[in-house]
């Protein structure tokens, strides 16, 4: 992973000073809120229902364990000693102050993290596919090139103050495990017919109220050419995205407006004045930058019996053989894996951990992973590089933590938002829906029967829940002061991203675990041969979900 | 029987976001209970002290909430005046060991958190 | 809130000096961010020696820092400046889109002078930006033209 030199550690030491001094003058006076607003923005720190909440940077979704354990101890010190990890990567801490914030920023700098740039209308953090650099699948690590625009996107002046916010994931797998397609810009790396690896550039996807697939920008990008093509883009967008209205703001509606062509063309017109320029990425600093993440050397493993051992395992232990169907993920190196630490489970908000749990996740990924933690779009957490023969140790300590019980990808790994128990935007809970779903499909075989299904919850229009991408989309709304909740079926995040249409009138919450038990017992009633929900839902249409949601 | 533009008028302290809402005597109180409602008369002193007291970087976000039995006793207001989620979180829980099925909330949402908000 | 005019300086971001508003020369040309975007010809046919003004009718609009690199872009080597709602938290962020000069109010003078050391150094390579973290690396790359 990339190391942070010198000037790296200089420059988060710097700004958390230059966040502390802003900290005084805001206390003092000397800043208004209007003005202290955007700049505490910037660093991450949001005012929520009950407190203030601090949201923490993780680069495309890569910690080390020592960093695991920092966040551990900032749960601890500086929170109610657990942390949430969310849908872009990063981590969540809901009871934070603000006058200790300075002392949280310097504590992140101590182990090369901070808040920079996690909200506030500037480009977000870059998201990536949680198996990167382990990836069976992948054409090259895209980690890279996430790092490259992280540095490029860090304090860029000319972007600090969008039209709102800006989201870019990067993929480079088969599959796309970064939902590339409901982003700002979305980047596909792909090989060209001279066997050139590129970018497929994807301009305008989102969330949100008006939730959007993003439309193709470039077939094919050279590696070269990438800054000064964002460059262009986000200049394009910062001059003509509309500041009038915050829910019209987005480059989807620009993009939108305008036309992919008529945006294409001025992205292109923009971009002949500045490539080749000082914005090109000189082949030096790529190549600094990109040799942070060769192909990491694996210990080779000459004992094959633990083939035989999982085999065996697998056939006598119920609980065991559904955690390695679900939770075990391919990896370029034969005899390694990378693992699914679920976050979901009853009692359990999803995408929460314990301090206590952090730490025995960074013991866990140290001592039979190579001691590196991935954050998922899931908002799980994912050990990579990991060899195969430590899986029955590594199951035996999730589950005496309590984190082997669930599997990833089944309907028990739900996205949920925080909703109207911590956030200020919600019109309504997400957390109780989520843990009274749980309960309702406790059965591990029964989910396992049931297949690959994405169910996410968001509390509000907003959308953090990402329920437009779902199989099954929960949006919380009110209804004369009562929470409801809306159902849509047919999303989807991955290569074919489409968004989920609305199926009828909202359910109040009591409802909802049976109206979601229907549409499952009806996907159960009519599949055919290993068809996924996903298939059924394409082959059948919505209207026998339709008809058994409101019979 | 409260009028129809009786309101509380709640905020967020500036140091460490924790909630409050002003008392009769105009001050700011952690405690929903001693929230005060004021009237159509007196409510134009309210927002004047509180307006005041977010020059004076004391609180930031004022907002008033009509006392109408819907939306003062929102999902919104009753999980702030709680203070907390509706659901506890892994910290609150034992570190190790089994995790016990028996479903509970916060205390102070116990007793209504298997019933819809509705309004009185 | 903004002071009145008599209690604004023109703050060189260079060197954090400051010159009384009466000594500055009035701006040749006006752009506001809350104008359209100026077209390519008008900011090519700009003369590269005069004073341009660019107005941030609010700090939060940041359509004048694309205009300013812009109009750098095109060789303009005049006085570029500031106004309106700015902050001294922007300072760097002016300076480095090709900013020579702020309006501010004199009460802020020392916030915006510290604010032109709270950074170390930056990843972007940009135009006359010596601490550029692309530019202090180690082997020499073929554009710049600094």
């Amino acid at each position: 992973m990339y190391r942070y030199d010198q000037l790296d550690h200089a420059f988060v030491k710097a700004r958390a000073a230059q966040f502390r001094n802003q900290v005084e003058r805001r206390l003092a006076g000397a800043l208004s809120e209007d003005e202290f607003k955007p700049l505490r923005l910037q660093n991450g720190l949001y005012l929520q229902l009950h407190a203030y909440m601090l949201r923490v940077a993780i680069p495309y979704g890569v910690l080390s364990a020592q960093q695991l354990r920092g966040l551990a101890g900032i749960a601890r010190d500086f929170d109610r000693g657990f942390g949430h990890f969310t849908t872009r990567q990063n981590i969540q801490f809901n009871w934070i102050k603000l006058v200790e914030t300075p002392d949280i920023l310097d504590r992140l700098a101590s182990f090369d993290m901070h808040a920079i740039q996690t909200s506030g209308n500037c480009i977000r953090n870059v998201t990536s596919d949680p198996l990167a650099g382990a990836a069976a699948d992948e054409l090259e690590d895209p980690r890279g090139w996430c790092e490259i625009i992280r540095q490029w996107s860090t304090l860029h002046p000319e972007f600090a103050f969008l039209p709102r916010k800006f989201k870019i994931a990067v993929s480079a797998g088969i599959d796309d495990r970064a939902a590339t397609g409901f982003h700002d810009i979305g980047l596909r790396m792909v090989k060209n017919k001279d066997g050139q690896i590129g970018f497929r550039v994807l301009v305008g996807g989102g969330q949100g109220r008006t939730p959007r697939v993003a439309q193709q920008i470039a077939t094919f990008l050279p590696k070269r050419h990438l800054l000064s093509y964002l460059e262009a883009i986000l200049r394009v967008y910062n001059q003509a995205g509309r500041r009038d209205n915050i829910y019209k703001a987005r480059i989807k509606i620009l993009v939108e407006a305008m036309g992919i062509d008529a945006f294409r063309d001025a992205v292109e017109a923009e971009w002949n004045k500045i490539r080749e320029s000082a914005v090109e990425l000189p082949d030096s600093e790529r190549d600094r930058i990109v040799g942070y993440f060769a192909p990491i050397d694996l210990p080779i493993i000459t004992d094959s019996d633990y083939v035989h051992d999982i085999s065996t395992r697998r056939q006598n232990d119920r609980a065991f053989d559904l955690w390695m169907a679900r939770n075990i993920h391919a990896h370029w190196h034969p005899d390694y894996c990378s693992v699914t630490i679920s976050l979901k489970a009853i009692d359990r908000p999803p995408g929460d951990a314990s301090a206590h749990e952090m730490e025995a996740i960074a013991d866990i990924a140290e001592a039979f992973g190579q001691g590196e933690i991935r954050v998922t779009y899931e908002q799980n957490l994912i050990i990579p590089h990991m060899a195969k023969q430590h899986l029955p140790a590594v199951f035996n300590r999730l589950a005496k933590l309590g984190l082997a019980g669930g599997e990833a990808g089944l309907i028990g790994d739900m996205i949920a938002c925080p909703g109207l128990d911590y956030c200020n935007l919600a019109n309504a809970r997400s957390l109780p829906l989520a843990d009274k779903i749980f309960r309702r499909f406790d059965d591990a075989d029964r989910r396992a029967d049931i297949g690959a299904l994405r169910l996410n919850i968001s509390g509000c229009i907003n959308a953090c829940g990402h329920h437009h991408a779902a199989d099954i989309g929960i949006l919380g709304v009110n209804k004369k002061g009562v929470e409801h909740y809306q159902i849509t079926l047919g999303g989807q995040a991955g290569e074919a991203a489409a968004v989920g249409t609305i199926m009828g009138p909202s359910f109040e919450e009591a409802d909802v675990p049976a109206a979601i038990e229907r549409i499952v017992d009806t996907y159960m009633d009519l599949r055919q041969d290993n068809e996924t929900f996903a298939d059924s839902l394409t082959r059948l249409g919505t209207a026998p979900f339709k008809e058994s949601l409101y019979a | 029987m409260p009028k129809t533009d009786d309101i509380i008028l709640t905020a967020n302290r500036l140091e460490d976001g924790v909630v409050l809402w002003m008392t009769g005597k105009l001050d700011w109180t952690a405690d929903r209970s001693r929230a005060a409602i004021f009237d159509a008369d007196n409510a134009q002193s309210a927002h004047a002290r509180a307006e005041q007291d977010a020059a004076a970087n004391r609180i930031v976000s004022v907002y008033a909430v009509a006392v109408n039995g819907k939306a003062d006793q929102s999902a919104r207001e009753m999980i702030r005046a709680a203070k907390g989620p509706s659901i506890i979180p892994p910290a609150d829980k034992p570190a190790c060991g089994s995790i016990s099925l028996d479903r509970y909330f916060h205390p102070v949402m116990r007793r209504t958190s298997d019933v819809s908000l509705r309004s009185a | 809130m903004r002071d009145d005019d008599t209690q604004r300086q023109l703050f060189d971001l260079a060197d954090g000096m400051v010159t009384d508003m009466q000594d500055r020369r009035i701006a040749d040309y006006v752009f506001a961010t809350s104008d359209s975007p100026p077209a390519d010809d008008e900011i090519a046919g700009l003369n590269t020696s005069r004073v341009i003004e660019i107005s941030f009718d609010k700090f939060s609009d940041g359509r004048g820092f694309t205009y300013a690199r812009r109009i750098r872009d095109s060789g303009f080597s005049g006085m570029l400046i500031a106004s309106g709602h700015v902050i001294a938290d922007q300072a760097e962020y002016l300076r480095r889109c090709g900013f020579s000069h702020a309006e501010i109010p004199m009460a802020k003078i020392a916030d915006w002078q510290s604010a032109l050391s709270a950074m170390p150094a930056y990843f972007q390579h940009m135009a006359k930006s010596p601490r550029s973290r692309m530019v202090t690396s180690a082997m020499q790359h073929k554009y710049d033209n600094n």
